[in-house]
């Protein structure tokens, strides 16, 4: 019998983590556009514009992420799951930080798309929450995703947190004495920091997947496996996905 | 000659353009970049063949199970063999 991950599995994987790319370049365009940069070469309209887009784009590839893995259908999550947090058998805390990154994404965007009736304070509280979206998808991808030790992987994940801190970083030098700052500063060193420490003492270490919450079933292989005996076969050639 | 009004508007013109360029282009660098990355990810995870004890508890999730899709196909399972092989015999030798 050939097992393995289907096409949908793929498409999965690889919307969520361009998924993850966009969410990193929109909000980096949006801390840059914070900072009111304009220059010829890079005008703030052009700054805007792409943070907007982007950010749609963004939303796009998590759409296709989500309906990808529902319709996948090896993983036991439902369209409930996709938008009420804690409510999957699959990896329950790890799936309801996509759950909720996805939440506050939607937030974000629907308060955009009606700011002008919003007002602009709340407005701007409720875009605050992207902020919190983009750590809470890191992680998503991080725990949930059985192909984390992947090095490519990790290097784009490692990339994102570099951008991001980097920026943060960047736009703590134009700000002032505030007190904001002090809580960028800080979050500027605990976000790799609680990372990588998450990364190694985690989905690094054997067992993950039993730890992270998958489903007995699912790890004792006996989801989708058909009643009829199944033909010999050669023993295992390739890695387990 | 062109009035202040005109030129600052044939500018945001300009830039509103712009913006729709890097727009398509970066739309089409995801969708290529979809592709790459499931095609790396197929060649990273790819199917296997599973007898029933194979998995181990342990094992990441997402991995074991049916998969008739032509991605598998070089590990496609053997059919059932009707008569036994011959005995395979190596002479020879050094």
């Amino acid at each position: 019998m050939t097992v393995g991950p289907s096409l949908l599995w793929y498409t999965t994987r690889a919307t969520g983590v361009v998924a993850l790319l966009l969410l990193t370049g929109s909000v980096v365009l949006g801390v840059t556009g914070v900072a009111r940069i304009d220059t010829p070469r890079w005008p703030r309209l052009l700054n805007a514009g792409l943070h907007r887009n982007l950010s749609l784009l963004a939303v796009a590839f998590v759409a296709i992420h989500v309906v990808t893995t529902i319709l996948d259908g090896y993983a036991p999550i439902g369209w409930f799951s996709v938008i009420v947090p804690f409510t999957s058998p699959y990896r329950t805390l790890w799936l309801s930080l996509g759950t909720v990154a996805f939440d506050l994404l939607l937030a974000v965007v629907i308060s955009s798309l009606v700011r002008v009736r919003l007002g602009y304070r709340a407005w701007r509280a409720v875009h605050w929450l992207a902020y919190a979206s983009w750590p809470i998808a890191l992680w998503h991808g991080l725990g949930t995703g059985s192909d984390s030790k992947l090095t490519w992987l990790l290097a784009l994940d490692a990339a994102c947190v570099a951008a991001m801190t980097c920026t943060l970083g960047w736009r703590l030098t134009l700000a002032g004495r505030r007190p904001s700052v002090l809580a960028t500063t800080l979050t500027c060193i605990a976000l790799p920091l609680t990372t990588a420490a998450f990364v190694a003492v985690g989905p690094l270490q054997p067992g993950w997947a039993r730890r992270a919450g998958t489903p007995v079933t699912l790890l004792s292989g006996t989801a989708l496996r058909p009643a009829t005996t199944a033909p010999p076969t050669p023993p295992a050639t390739g890695n387990t996905p | 000659m062109p009035q202040p009004a005109d030129h600052a508007a044939h500018r945001r013109d300009q830039r509103l353009a712009r913006i729709r360029r890097v727009s398509r282009w970066v739309a089409g660098g995801a969708a290529a970049a979809s592709l790459g990355l499931g095609t790396a990810f197929a060649h990273d995870l790819p199917g296997r063949h599973a007898p029933a004890a194979d998995a181990q508890p342990g094992a990441p999730a997402g991995g074991i199970r049916q998969s008739p899709q032509p991605h598998a196909a070089p590990q496609r399972a053997q059919p059932p063999a009707t008569t036994p092989a011959p005995a395979q015999t190596v002479s020879g030798g050094s």
